[in-house]
C-alpha cells in the first residue's frame, strides 16, 4: 500500500521567490520550472483533490494543469500571483476533466434543492471552528455535485473572483453566483440541520439555546 | 383573494447565504428585523461559521502519495521531449520541402535552358 503524506499549503511559497523561478522559467530554463513545480504542487494537488473529490482525478488534472502552465507560461503577464494563475488553470482543467468524466458517469446537477426549515437557535458568539465543524464540512463538500463543489471551493477556500470562476468554469457570472449561492445553501443544510435533526454526535456543531 | 406576502424571515433566509459576502445587500429595514429576529440571527451565523469553516480549510492537509511530485516531474520531462520530437520532425519537413523546391526549381531551370538552346 503506498504509504500517503498530508501536503498543505500551509508553508505557502514566498511570492517574491515564486516570481524570480518564474522569470527563469520564461526566459527558457527548464530547471527553474520544476522548482515552481516542487514549490507549488501540494497546493495544486489540494484544490484539484477538493475539486474533483477523488484522488487519482486530482493526479490527472494535476499533471495536466503542470503542462498547461509549462505551454502557455510565456503568457502569464505577472500581473497576477503565479499562485492564482495555476489555480485558475487547475480549475479549468478540472471542470474539463469532470466534464469527461460525466458523459461517462452521468453526473447530473440537482436544481431540485429543497430547503429544510429553520428552527429558531442562537449561535455562540464568538465559538472557534472545530475539528468537527471542519470535519463535517468537508463530508458536506465532498456529497456535493461537481458543479456546484467547484464554485464554492473556488470562491469560499481559494477566494478566487466570481468573474474568474465563471471564465474558467466556462459559465456566465450569474450562472457562477446561482451555483454559489444553492452550493452555500447546500452546505448549510447538510452540517447543521440535518445532522442537527438526525441527532447525531456531529449535530453538536450547532446547539438550540439554553 | 389575499395576496400572500413573504414573511422577512423567509424572504431573509434566501439572502442569507449572499449577506455573508455582501453585508451592504441588507436592507435598513431587514437589518432592523435580524437584529430582533433569533431565527434569522441564528441563521446568519450559520452562514458566517461555514464560510470561516471553508476559509479554513485552505491550510488543511489533503493526503498525497509523495510519488505525485516524481510522477509531474517525469510527465513533463516527457511532454517536453515530444514537443521537441514534434519541432525537430517539423523543421526536417521544412527542409525536406524546400530541398524539393530547389531541386525541382533547378531541373526546371535546366529544362528551360535546354529547350532555349534547342530552338536557338
Amino acid at each position: 500500500m503506498v504509504a500517503l503524506r498530508a501536503v498543505t499549503d500551509v508553508a505557502r511559497p514566498g511570492h517574491s521567490e515564486l516570481a524570480v523561478l518564474v522569470a527563469e522559467a520564461r526566459a527558457g530554463d527548464r530547471s527553474a520550472f520544476d522548482a515552481l513545480v516542487r514549490r507549488t504542487w501540494s497546493g495544486t494537488y489540494a484544490l484539484a483533490f477538493r475539486l474533483t473529490g477523488d484522488a487519482e482525478d486530482a493526479r490527472d488534472v494535476c499533471q495536466e494543469a503542470y503542462l498547461r502552465a509549462y505551454r502557455g507560461l510565456r503568457r502569464f503577464r505577472g500581473d497576477a500571483r503565479f499562485t492564482t494563475w495555476l489555480y485558475r488553470i487547475t480549475a479549468n482543467c478540472a471542470s474539463t476533466h469532470l466534464g469527461r468524466r460525466r458523459r461517462h458517469r452521468h453526473e447530473e446537477l440537482d436544481d431540485d434543492l429543497e430547503l429544510n426549515d429553520l428552527s429558531p437557535s442562537v449561535d455562540p458568539v464568538g465559538r472557534s471552528e472545530s475539528a468537527t465543524l471542519r470535519d463535517a464540512v468537508q463530508k458536506a463538500l465532498a456529497a456535493l455535485p461537481p458543479k456546484l463543489r467547484a464554485v464554492v471551493v473556488l470562491r469560499d477556500i481559494y477566494d478566487l473572483s466570481h468573474e474568474v470562476i465563471a471564465a474558467e468554469l466556462g459559465i456566465s457570472v450569474s450562472a457562477a453566483k446561482v451555483r454559489l449561492h444553492r452550493a452555500r445553501h447546500r452546505l448549510r443544510d447538510d452540517v447543521f440541520l440535518r445532522s442537527h435533526a438526525e441527532g447525531s454526535s456531529d449535530g453538536e456543531i450547532d446547539r438550540p439555546a439554553v | 383573494m389575499a395576496k400572500l406576502i413573504a414573511r422577512p424571515c423567509d424572504r431573509l433566509a434566501e439572502l442569507m447565504p449572499d449577506l455573508v459576502e455582501n453585508p451592504e445587500l441588507l436592507s435598513t429595514a431587514d437589518a432592523e428585523h435580524v437584529a430582533e429576529c433569533l431565527r434569522c440571527q441564528a441563521d446568519l451565523a450559520r452562514f458566517r461559521r461555514l464560510r470561516r469553516a471553508l476559509a479554513s480549510l485552505r491550510d488543511l492537509p489533503v493526503p498525497a502519495d509523495p510519488e505525485i511530485l516524481d510522477q509531474l516531474l517525469e510527465g513533463l520531462d516527457s511532454a517536453v521531449e515530444r514537443r521537441e520530437r514534434h519541432r525537430i520532425a517539423g523543421r526536417r519537413a521544412v527542409s525536406i520541402v524546400g530541398l524539393a523546391a530547389a531541386t525541382a526549381a533547378g531541373v526546371g531551370g535546366v529544362l528551360v535552358l535546354a529547350t532555349r538552346r534547342r530552338s536557338a
